[in-house]
């Protein structure tokens, strides 16, 4: 459940989301539409917990996570997947430890295990050895 | 395109051979004649005994130095939350003391360390005296403290946020920092300590402030007792190849980080989100930044007693001779990066020889970079070519950074954007002034900024080619320093603080604007 009241976002001193009422059941899908530049990409960053809000609040599960100026969860504690515009694959790390940097907090062994079966389900365990950017070995 | 047509070639390689080519070959064939003569020579380029001490030492300070600068720097530049307004010129005050030529911070760093030894004398504690290895490293790492801080904070610049916040998705601030923002910034952060350890190395005013002997001050004082040449170049090779095996990884990355259009935000580092350790271990690091601003303002201002005018206008002649030295050296800078830069940005064989060329400059002592403008000023005859040696001297020992930052830059350019300049022209040549140059000038005021900070703060090689009767700013201060005139001293390194400041301000305001505009 998320639930965005009086929202507002001001970037480098310009307002770029302001007011906006939001409220997300369990298991509902929304698409947000825009025109480029409209703040698709900065209202998922606040739903996040990568840029505090600068008015309003955000609740995940009833729980204040972020309020005017004040970010009070950390993005990685609350439990929220994200893809990126641009992938966002770390260009230093292997294919192996890209995945495992997102198992971080499991042990070792497990991480392992589980990072394989990723792999393999993506059908690129052949990669795991691979750097993700051919610019690290520059 | 016409940048790589052949007149354009030839004339880089002309003007790069000109400037950083002929003096090198000078001192080189003046080395081989005394080899030839004798041979036994051939030892001074072999350090044994007391000077493989000396170079020992050298390389000690040297690096004690780049990790010192490399630590305090990266962390500080964590602490400094990238800020517009009142917040960010604040920010920028920080970085003021870069500006500012090492010997004014030594001055800064022992008057703080006289007072103090005299706070503690109240107390009945009895402190060394504020001289030798510790005090020159104490006051080299602040000297370059700046620098590395501003590398790192473009090196901050230079990460795509999307990366950070992907980290961010899945761990901790401290876990993000330590495995994804330091890691993606490091080669440019590990250039910047290499860049600050071949300055150190090179580096004569605070080593003898501070009674260290080191192996460019016994340079100077070989060449002052023998006034042979050859013997100093034959000494300076070990200290040149250091250098350069320093310099080759370290230039390229320094120079796309400075001249890389930096992203809207980049990866503000989210430094309050961060454990408390690290936030304390910033906040220390800022501090000190802070300190030695601080501490440079309070050192000048304190000296400041009665003969203030007196002492500016006695200091107006060689306040002259810098200016004229600075714009002549800048000017010359600009055209050499204008010509070089396109020759090097996609380097082939004779791209790579000509880095190489650029390269051995940055790598020399300036006792030895001085020694041969010399010789090449000995074969010219006339009394002009001693009047313009020594700024010559700065272009040779300097324009290097004004190449390699504009060929970076242009190595990174958009050419599509180029092309499209040249294929829409209205008249002939309209891209080149129009799209081409417009491009570049972000990078060639920044590389103007750096030239000019350089060469108004340049000891070495000016105290060996000033003409009889003519000093520059810095050597007048330097000279005041060792006699320990400390009033005079205060005000002509306000003077020449002030000067500095209004020769680079439009500078940098224009280059702040250019960079909003590309
Ligand atoms: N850090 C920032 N500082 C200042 N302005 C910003 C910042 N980040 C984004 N903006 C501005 O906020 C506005 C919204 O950006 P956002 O990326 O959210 O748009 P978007 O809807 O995702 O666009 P697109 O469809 O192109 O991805 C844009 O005008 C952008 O210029
Ligand atoms: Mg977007």
């Amino acid at each position: 459940m998320i639930e965005c009241t009086g929202l507002g976002v001001a970037l480098g001193g310009r307002a770029i989301l302001s007011n906006l009422e939001l409220t997300v059941a369990d298991g509902e899908r929304i698409v947000v539409m825009g025109r480029s530049g409209a703040g698709k990409t900065t209202l998922l960053r606040v739903l996040a917990g990568l840029v505090a809000p600068s008015e309003g609040s955000v609740r995940l599960d009833g729980k204040l996570a972020s309020t005017a100026g004040n970010i009070r969860m950390e993005p990685s504690r609350r439990d929220i997947g994200f893809v990126f515009q641009a992938g966002a694959l770390w260009p230093h790390m292997t294919v192996a430890q890209n995945v495992l940097y997102g198992l971080g907090d499991l042990p070792r062994p497990e991480a392992r295990r589980r990072m394989t079966e990723a792999l393999e389900a993506c059908k690129v365990a052949d990669l795991a050895l691979r750097c993700t950017s051919s610019w690290t070995n520059r | 395109m016409a940048t790589g047509s052949r007149w354009w070639r030839i004339a880089g390689t002309v003007a790069a051979l000109a400037v950083f080519g002929l003096p090198l070959l000078a001192l080189g064939l003046d080395a081989i004649r005394s080899l030839t003569v004798n041979p036994a020579l051939a030892h001074l380029a072999i350090p044994s005994g007391r000077t493989l001490v000396l170079l020992a030492r050298t390389c000690a300070l040297a690096g004690a130095t780049a990790i010192l600068c490399l630590v305090a720097g990266t962390t500080a530049s964590l602490a400094l939350p990238r800020a517009s307004g009142r917040m960010g010129w604040l920010r920028m005050a920080l970085f003021v003391p870069i500006v500012i030529p090492p010997y004014i911070h030594a001055l800064a760093w022992m008057r703080a360390a006289e007072w103090f030894r005299r706070m503690v004398a109240v107390a009945g504690v009895r402190l060394p005296a504020f001289q030798g290895f510790g005090a020159a490293l104490w006051v080299q790492g602040m000297v370059y403290l700046p620098l590395t801080a501003g590398i790192a904070l473009a090196a901050w610049s230079m990460i795509d946020p999307q990366l950070e916040d992907a980290a961010l998705m899945r761990g901790s601030q401290d876990r993000s920092l330590w495995r994804v923002v330091l890691p993606l910034a490091r080669p440019v952060l590990l250039s910047g300590a290499l860049l600050v350890f071949v300055l150190c190395m090179g580096d004569l005013a605070i080593p003898s402030l501070f009674s260290v002997n080191t192996y460019a001050l016994e340079l100077y004082a070989r060449f002052s007792a023998t006034g042979r040449i050859s013997d100093v170049t034959l000494m300076a090779v070990p200290i040149v190849l250091i250098g350069l095996a320093a310099l080759v990884p370290a230039i390229r990355s320094i120079s796309a980080a400075v001249s890389a259009p930096s992203t809207r935000e980049g990866v503000a580092p989210g430094f309050w989100r961060s454990s408390r350790w690290t936030r304390c271990l910033c906040v220390g690091a800022v501090c000190l930044l802070a300190a030695d601003t601080a501490g440079l303002c309070a050192s000048m201002l304190s000296g400041l007693r009665g003969a203030l005018w007196t002492a500016v206008v006695d200091a107006a002649p060689s306040v002259w001779v810098s200016v004229r030295m600075a714009l002549f050296a800048c000017a010359l800078s600009m055209i050499l990066a204008i010509a070089v830069a396109p020759l090097i940005s996609h380097p082939g064989p004779q791209g790579w020889s000509l880095c190489a060329l650029i390269l051995i400059p940055l790598a020399l002592p300036g006792p030895v970079a001085g020694t041969g403008a010399l010789l090449v000023g000995g074969v010219v005859h006339g009394e002009w070519i001693a009047q313009v040696t020594p700024a010559l001297l700065m272009a040779f020992r300097f324009a290097p950074f004004a190449c390699l930052m504009t060929g970076a830059r242009l190595a990174r350019a958009d050419m599509d954007a180029v092309d499209a300049g040249r294929v829409f022209e209205r008249r002939r040549g309209n891209w080149m002034f129009r799209v081409w140059l417009p491009m570049l000038l972000p990078v060639l005021m920044a590389a103007i900024l750096v030239v000019a900070i350089l060469v108004v703060g340049e000891v070495g090689g000016s105290l060996m080619v000033m003409p009889p009767g003519q000093q520059p700013l810095s050597i007048t201060i330097y000279n005041y320093l060792h006699y320990g005139a400390s009033g005079t001293v205060s005000t002509l390194c306000l003077a020449l603080f002030v000067g500095v400041l209004l020769l680079t301000i439009p500078g940098f305001v224009s280059w702040r604007r250019a960079w909003r505009l590309t």
